[in-house]
């Protein structure tokens, strides 16, 4: 029992990382830096 | 004191671009398009890394999957669960310094937490997706704490902020709103022990689902301490770790470890 849950938890982690692999592929992390260097003034309630 | 070292050192690694002191700027380079494992808003004129939570927002918005998020969320979470909320998080930090204030202490039902699941999949993803605006960011008290505040303290004149005036002339009724719930969550903190982080917070939501299933996780020996019950009362999020140790609601903080009853180890050890 603790073989296949050792396993399966193991193959989730692979699936996460390969997530990471692909959301890179895809341009997420471009995505999120281009995202992340605008300041949203609305957001902090600055009109 | 091992803990307070971690929360100081992470909210010092995340916000260290003291370069918003010489440029009038946020930070645009690299480490943007990384984002953090605990909440820190991007929009703190020293914030190096991005926010999770904006993040996902931002990504539900535009109508697309964040697959590089979810990995790394998942990753962390499946690794050490709620850890980071317990050890990291800036926020979480400033809530414990406030629970510290001695006045009497109010425990709250247990269901309430399972409104920070409202926050993650209506606020958060549901109402960005559907109104095309970052409404938990523009609510959110750790913004209001690491960026509001900061920024009108700032106040800057450099490239980003080319408009006519100074800032704090545009301050609209927003940030007054913003102020209020921050009020709310740092007054409920002294009475209550992290009330956002129980009740509000939606990347303790993510975390949380991962808990009974992390690598990493507390285990509970019956037979070593016959008086555990001393050490139930000093867990902060109130679990009871003899019945449930790897509860929902644990942020790992391994106080509850002090008890040779408990430790916190890999699932495959003994």
């Amino acid at each position: 029992m603790k073989f296949i849950s050792t396993v399966i938890r193991i193959l989730v982690l692979l699936i996460f990382l390969g997530l990471i692999t692909y959301g890179v592929k895809l341009g997420d992390f471009e995505e999120t830096r281009d995202n992340g260097s605008i300041l949203c003034l609305s957001c902090i309630g600055i009109e | 004191m091992k803990r307070r070292l971690f929360q100081i050192g992470a909210l010092l690694a995340s916000n260290s671009y003291f370069g918003s002191v010489f440029y009038s700027n946020i930070y645009q380079g690299w480490f943007k398009g990384l984002c953090i494992p605990f909440m820190n808003c991007y929009g703190c004129p020293l914030a190096l890394v991005s926010c999770p939570i904006g993040t996902l927002q931002h990504f539900a918005i535009i109508g697309a999957v964040p697959f590089l998020l979810i990995g790394f969320l998942g990753t962390v979470g499946l690794v050490v669960g709620r850890m980071t909320c317990g050890w990291l998080c800036p926020f979480g930090l400033v809530q414990e310094m406030l629970h510290k204030i001695k006045t009497p202490k109010l425990h709250p039902h247990k269901i309430l937490s399972y409104t920070k699941y409202v926050s993650l999949i209506g606020l958060t993803i549901l109402v960005a997706f559907l109104v095309g605006e970052p409404w938990l960011c523009k609510l959110c008290p750790v913004g209001t704490l690491e960026a509001g505040i900061p920024i009108l303290l700032w106040n800057p004149g450099g490239d980003i902020f080319t408009q006519d005036g100074s800032i704090v002339s545009r301050v609209g009724l927003l940030f007054y709103v913003k102020i209020l719930i921050l009020l709310g969550f740092g007054s409920a903190a002294v009475f209550i022990h992290q009330p956002f982080c129980r009740y509000a917070c939606p990347l303790g939501a993510i975390y949380s689902l991962f808990n009974k299933v992390s690598f990493f996780r507390i285990k509970l020996y019956r037979e070593r301490c016959g008086f555990f019950h001393e050490y139930e009362k000093t867990c902060p999020m109130e679990v009871n770790a003899q019945q449930n140790p790897n509860d929902k609601d644990c942020i790992r903080c391994l106080e509850c470890t002090k008890c040779r009853s408990l430790a916190f180890k890999p699932f495959w050890r003994k």
